[in-house]
């Protein structure tokens, strides 16, 4: 596994962290920090979904996710966690 | 509207144990609204749900001196309980009790804190969406979780908090440090000793808290309770899923 860590200082805002292992697809996921969701578990969900996926599939299942679960993100926003798994998987 | 009001004190787990304990209850009407104002005893850490453990703590120096440590329920970040300069609230209640929602009901639960800070002499004010500053350091934090019908949210408010240990037990990230613009954590924290430049008792800080939390939170009268036994019940046995490997290194 080649894991490797990005973190984002969201400004005004929290941090975002993500350990990944992506080639062509995500193997691991693990995203972390001092934000707020609300329900909490849309995270959890969120890291299951997209392990196993390309970046383009986990965009569009995070996006899917989004609209269903409607959650309520405080400190950091999709597009963060979007931004940075792009970076990550770039 | 009359809440409950308990006053206790607990170790880590059972602290996190009982908050969620209660905040089960209220989801099923089985309790009223209530104000919980308590003391870790002894001292210990929280992080909050989403952070990872070894990036926020020092593990070495917790395991080493005996420290306990847990996850929270709630979102947000790692705190030190110091059981001779923090005390600890946790607001459990109706979502429509307080508001729909959740930044303004963060906002009108700070309130709580920043009407007795005031009331002791402090011009705090509220840092959205979870932080109550005093000459721009934090004096307090807080964490709101929510379950469809009620919210659990549960803070800080530290009066002498032991800055060294908890510059010691906690690792705050570099580029948190950065974006804050200073370098050590005692220099972005504050407590209420430091910034009166006395002490006062407990007593009278609790006093003075619980007195904010009415004014803010519109409560006619609060009433002195208690656990139920239901409650003390669900709390013991979420006590071993605070103190369980598989709850606290989930990140």
């Amino acid at each position: 596994m080649n894991k490797r860590t990005f973190i984002k200082r969201v400004p005004g805002g929290k941090t975002l962290q993500i350990d990944i292992d992506c080639n062509e697809r995500i193997n691991y996921v693990l995203i972390s920090g001092d934000f707020f969701a609300y329900p909490e578990d849309f995270i959890d969900k969120l890291q299951e979904a997209i392990t196993g996926k390309n970046i383009s599939e986990a965009i569009k299942t995070i996006t899917f996710l989004y609209k269903k679960m409607k959650p309520e993100l405080l400190g950091i926003s999709i597009d963060d966690i979007i931004d940075v798994l792009r970076k990550a998987c770039a | 509207m009359s809440w409950r009001l308990i006053i206790d004190k607990g170790n880590t787990h059972w602290n996190m144990a009982v908050d969620e304990a209660i905040l089960i209850h209220r989801e099923k009407d089985l309790v009223p609204n209530t104000l919980r104002i308590y003391v870790f005893e002894p001292s210990g850490v929280t992080i909050g749900y989403f952070q990872k453990v070894r990036e926020v703590l020092n593990l070495d120096y917790l395991l080493q001196n005996k420290i306990d440590f847990t996850r929270r329920i709630t979102g947000g970040g790692a705190v030190y309980h110091d059981s001779e300069g923090e005390i600890t609230y946790a607001v459990i209640a109706d979502i429509e009790d307080i508001s729909r929602d959740i930044i303004e009901s963060y906002r009108i639960i700070c309130r709580g804190i920043i009407y007795a800070l005031r009331k002791l002499g402090l011009k705090a004010v509220y840092k959205p969406v979870n932080d109550i500053l005093v000459n721009n350091k934090k004096i307090s934090g807080s964490a709101q979780t929510r379950k469809k019908k009620s919210l659990l949210q549960h803070g800080t408010l530290m009066y002498n908090t032991n800055l060294d240990m908890l510059e010691k037990t906690l690792r705050p990230p570099r580029v948190k440090l950065e974006d804050h613009g200073v370098v050590r954590v005692s220099d972005r924290v504050t407590t209420i000793y430091r910034e009166l430049g006395r002490e006062i008792s407990i007593d009278d800080i609790i006093n003075t808290l619980v007195q904010g939390f009415k004014k803010a939170l519109g409560v006619d009268k609060f009433l002195s309770g208690n656990l139920t036994v239901s409650e003390r019940k669900l709390a013991e046995k979420l006590y071993s899923k605070y103190e369980s490997k598989v709850w606290i290194y989930m990140r």
